[in-house]
């Protein structure tokens, strides 16, 4: 309950601005020059900051090809601190299909493999614009234009509804969009977090830092009494006491909430007691 | 594991000095031209 509530600020503040909602207008303050850590248009009415995968796809995809250490540097200076930290408590969009995934009781596993594809996703999405250009030599943010829900439900969705001259404009590509959306808003219904689990690049580039980050999660294994508690809890559908800092968790820390013994717990890794990997110590 | 344990710090001041070169470079202000003006692909029309 404490993290959706994190989570609700976390989308309130970064899509603050309110008016822009019913003007069908962006906020163009000096704030929109700050990135956010996590997946959120900028193009969305409310938004007060940048998205990170748009700001970077979009400097790439200008005739400069410029490879943004500003973004590279910030979104490697959060994943180093706290992994995918950001994807369990901040992310707006992770929200949104959290509390989609709330309106069933009925819950589907995803296949493991669904879970790799974000990494060629990630790969894409930085490379495609330095080397897919035209005749020009200008490229496109292709993953914002092609997949990104997230763009389609806070900047698509509400500018259409509020700008008739946009709302004249849509063609095949909004459709396909709206379709990748829909297919995820109703996936999010039976899977937790489909979309961050299998397309999204950001989620794919803090995963790489769970194991090496700055805060981890900690076993106890003196007071790991191996209740499963853990793994029943792990809406990931992870075992968290085996393997705490695999790369497909979003550190939502639910784990140590329900862990009885208080073996789990987040913290930072340098005052961590070293672990016995739990395969080598049975 | 005791270096292991130090890639996070290690890590995060790369990232932070990545970061801070970048806004030496202007790149704040080529963001905030980006994340500014409206996004047509981002919407899903062009």
């Amino acid at each position: 309950m404490r993290r959706h509530l994190v989570q609700a600020v976390s989308t309130f503040l970064a899509n603050a601005n309110l008016p822009g909602f019913i003007e069908g207008r962006l906020y163009q303050g000096r704030l929109k020059s700050v990135c956010v850590p996590f997946l959120n248009c900028y193009s969305c009415p409310g938004a007060l900051g940048a998205c990170p995968v748009g700001s970077f796809q979009s400097l790439a995809a200008g005739l400069s090809r410029s490879a943004s250490l500003y973004v590279f540097g910030f979104l490697t200076a959060v994943g180093a601190a706290g992994g995918r930290f950001v994807c369990g408590w901040l992310c707006p969009f992770g929200f949104f299909q959290e509390l989609l995934h709330r309106l069933s009781s009925r819950r589907l596993a995803l296949p493991r493999f669904l879970e790799l594809l974000k990494y060629p996703v990630l790969i894409l999405t930085v490379l495609l614009p330095f080397f897919w250009r035209d005749a020009v030599g200008l490229a496109e943010p292709y993953y914002c234009k092609y997949i990104c829900p997230a763009g389609t439900l806070q900047a698509g969705l509400p500018l259409v509804s509020r700008r008739a001259e946009l709302a004249a404009l849509i063609g095949p590509l909004f459709w396909l969009k709206l379709s990748i959306l829909a297919a995820f808003t109703i996936s999010a219904v039976f899977v937790w977090r489909p979309f961050c689990r299998t397309l999204c690049p950001l989620g794919a580039f803090y995963s790489l830092f769970n194991r090496v980050s700055l805060w981890q999660l900690r076993v106890d294994r003196s007071r790991c009494t191996s209740c499963g508690a853990c793994t029943r809890r792990c809406p990931a559908g992870l075992d968290p006491y085996r393997d705490p800092n695999q790369a497909a968790c979003v550190r939502c820390l639910e784990c140590t909430r329900v862990c009885p013994t208080k073996a789990l717990t987040f913290g930072i890794a340098a005052k961590a007691p070293a672990l016995t990997p739990y395969t080598k110590e049975v | 594991m005791f270096q292991k344990k130090r890639i996070g710090p290690f890590l995060l001041v790369a990232g932070v000095i990545f970061a801070l070169l970048g806004l030496f470079r202007g790149e704040a202000e080529a963001v905030f031209e980006k994340a500014a003006s409206l996004c047509l692909q981002c919407i899903g029309i062009e």
